[in-house]
């Protein structure tokens, strides 16, 4: 198939064992200030970024979480907590603190009140990054409901005709329970690629193909260096772009967050701390028929789809969440396949908390 | 843009032929002008492709039967922010108006809302119902399975539906109303193509073996590419699933038997979720918020190139209104085809 090869699938890769690479996230947040819980939430998200080779979210994030702590726009010992709520709704607040507590608090929430109301809506303000979006929607699927979350993201990309960043690359993830033993789960960014892929573009110096982003001066660019402190595209054209702004708007102004340049101080850029927002849906099965009809009719519609005719050169057609758990078990069995680049990275970050490195 | 031969007329007068036609078709009074109504907007919003141009499908579905022309659609159950609508087989659109307004009800007392609409028909605009919602104060969703028609990623034969979605937003001026199709492209832009004979850019299907093409008329009968490869798969799926079997109804190939020849019912839902700001905040903060928000978007610096960067429905609203005072146009192929229709069921076609 027709795929750019970005990122590059041949990066210099070290085996890790999953229990000393958790060790060092729990380690990381611990130096950073963070009290044990919210130490041993965060570092839980992070690793299973790692563990689903879905690397953008995983340690590789942990010189930025930081470098927010350091800063002070994120508080390590903020708690979220419920701040107004209906039966079908409530509004949370992360009060400045991480993100992962405000999202996890989130998640449970909406199941609960889905299962009394059949469907819920929260929306969650002062929060920050929550990093790997599909793990709540998982969480939800779990309990048994299908769920919609999206949140914001300083400003990485341009708008559909436009060349200067005012759009997140904003993330939407979705979940469903399945008649097997794992929900589906799907996860995107509304950007033609995660801004995340740029950063880690940008430590080796990796050329970025090109139609992807510009530089600061709204030219065109392959230099990923140039491309992070420029913006990037959205995903196909006017009907990603359409998209980001939509979920922008969920999850800033409907909340209670803000959204676009308003978040800009995440980026280092000198203006007002605010918060981001979350925006999580679950609906109940279980409502408008039979709960286990449901299921059922999920698994045939996966199973029509994977048994459909393949691509030239395609082993088999996959659907959402099937490469992220065979992956997260075989990490767990063999070891996590880390990039050389982030292990580096997090090794300059460990050395300026005065945390040791595993072996 | 296009150089496609167009027809001028009075909304009205459209609006009338639309009406005359599907009565004369089988609906009643009250289906056909509230069908009618959903037709006309997408004319005079510049989307002809889920106008006129496409009431051949109602006709054929009225015809075979798979639509009860006469059926009216109900609330038959209701919990604290959920309902459920029954279409009783009637047409799509009064059955999802009426789907619209139990959410924008039901989200007014209970701050949000899902209803669920089951075995409905077609609905057609999608962004029609999603505006109802944003007219009225609220956040709305619509998620709306469809007939195959579209490869999965990595597969060349069709599994899944174009699956539109759409998402209304109330702002300080006309609400931003956002419709998409999860596949490269919609089954209508595919037909028009294939009408005037346009190829079609690379990579946007498939022929009925399973070969790349460009010619739409080859992809009608092969599949359309899912949007954006793997992301629009799974965008795709994931609006099958939230609008057929959350919502009891049925999703892939359960529900192609509505488009084949001999016409077949098949249990069809959609989904409508209406979400009151007021929950969260001062709802005139939200408007004044996510105005201010559009407005950031488009004073971004501009492409080389580009005038205007427009929000979703911008361009829509403006030629909406366009239509009202200067008249709405209609492409000259889908009115032959219009006539064709009208001839066979007796009615008059305006001058």
């Amino acid at each position: 198939m027709a795929e750019a090869a970005f990122p590059p699938r041949d990066q210099p890769i070290r085996r890790v064992d999953p229990a000393d690479l958790r060790a060092l996230m729990v380690g990381l947040l611990r130096a950073a200030g963070c009290p044990e819980d919210i130490a041993e939430i965060a570092a839980e998200i992070h690793w299973e970024a790692d563990l689903r080779g879905h690397h953008i979210q995983g340690l590789d994030h942990m010189t930025e979480l930081v470098g927010n702590i350091r800063a002070g726009r994120i508080d390590p010992e903020g708690r979220p907590e419920v701040v107004r709520d209906g039966p079908a709704w409530a509004q949370l607040s992360g009060h400045n603190g991480l993100g992962h507590p405000a999202g996890l608090l989130a998640a449970a929430t909406a199941a609960e009140k889905a299962g009394g109301a059949g469907i819920a809506v929260i929306g969650v303000k002062d929060s920050a990054d929550i990093f790997l979006v599909g793990y709540y929607a998982e969480m939800i699927a779990r309990a048994g409901f299908a769920a919609v979350i999206t949140t914001n993201v300083p400003p990485h990309v341009h708008p559909f005709g436009g060349a200067g960043a005012v759009l997140g690359t904003n993330p939407i993830a979705f979940a469903f329970p399945t008649a097997g033993e794992n929900p589906l789960v799907f996860d995107m960014a509304t950007s033609v690629v995660a801004a995340s892929h740029i950063r880690q573009a940008a430590y080796d110096g990796i050329p970025i193909p090109a139609g992807i982003g510009v530089g600061p001066d709204g030219k065109p660019s392959t230099d990923a260096r140039t491309v992070e402190k420029g913006s990037i595209g959205s995903m196909a054209g006017h009907r990603g772009s359409g998209l980001a702004l939509c979920l922008g708007l969920l999850s800033g102004p409907l909340v209670g967050a803000a959204t676009g340049k308003a978040l800009d101080s995440w980026l280092g850029r000198d203006v007002a701390h605010k918060g981001l927002g979350h925006f999580m849906l679950a609906v109940d099965p279980g409502i408008f028929g039979d709960a286990e009809d449901f299921r059922a009719a999920v698994e045939a519609h996966l199973a029509e789809i994977r048994g459909a005719r393949r691509a030239e050169g395609v082993e088999r057609v996959l659907v959402p969440g099937d490469r992220l758990f065979e992956t997260r078990a075989r990490s767990l069995a063999e070891g996590v396949d880390m990039h050389e680049s982030v292990w580096r990275e997090a090794a300059k970050l460990a050395v300026s908390l005065g945390v040791e490195m595993p072996g | 843009m296009s150089t496609r031969p167009v027809k001028t007329m009075a909304p009205e007068v459209l609006r009338d032929y639309m009406e005359r036609l599907l009565r004369a078709a089988g609906c009643s009074d009250v289906n056909a002008k509230e069908a009618a109504e959903v037709f006309l907007e997408a004319d005079m919003r510049g989307m002809g492709m889920q106008g006129l141009d496409h009431m051949f499908s109602m006709f054929r579905d009225l015809e075979r039967g798979t639509i009860d022309g006469t059926a009216r659609a109900e609330v038959v159950s209701e919990g604290l922010a959920t309902a459920m609508v029954d279409g009783h087989w009637g047409p799509g659109q009064p059955a999802a108006v009426l789907a619209t307004d139990t959410a924008i009800r039901k989200a007014r007392e209970a701050g949000c809302a899902t209803v669920g609409l089951i075995n409905g028909a077609d609905i057609y605009l999608v962004g029609y119902y999603v505006e109802r919602m944003a007219q009225a104060g609220l956040v709305g969703f619509a998620f709306c399975v469809s007939p195959s028609l579209v490869h999965p990623y990595g597969g060349v034969e069709r599994r899944m539906g174009t699956n539109p979605l759409a998402i209304g937003i109330p702002t300080a001026g006309d609400p931003m109303v956002f419709d998409m199709a999860t596949s490269a492209l919609s089954f209508s832009r595919v037909k028009f193509a294939a009408y005037h004979d346009e190829p079609l850019p690379e990579g946007m299907g498939v022929d009925p073996d399973g070969n790349p093409t460009t010619d739409a008329s080859k992809i009608l009968n092969g599949a359309v590419a899912p949007l954006a490869g793997h992301k629009g798969f799974g965008l795709s799926l994931c609006v099958a699933l939230l609008s057929g079997p959350l919502m009891g109804g049925n999703a892939g190939k359960a529900i192609d038997g509505w488009h084949k020849p001999t016409g077949e019912k098949a249990r069809r839902s959609q989904t409508f979720i209406a979400i009151d700001p007021a929950a969260f905040g001062d709802p005139d903060d939200f408007r004044a918020n996510a105005q201010a928000y559009l407005d950031e978007v488009k004073s971004a610096r501009k492409a080389p190139g580009v005038d205007t960067i427009r929000y979703p429905g911008e361009r829509t609203f403006a030629r909406r209104r366009q239509s009202l005072a200067e008249g709405v146009e209609v492409l000259e192929k889908t009115w032959k085809i219009a006539r064709e229709y009208a001839e066979k069921l007796g009615v008059d076609v305006p001058a």
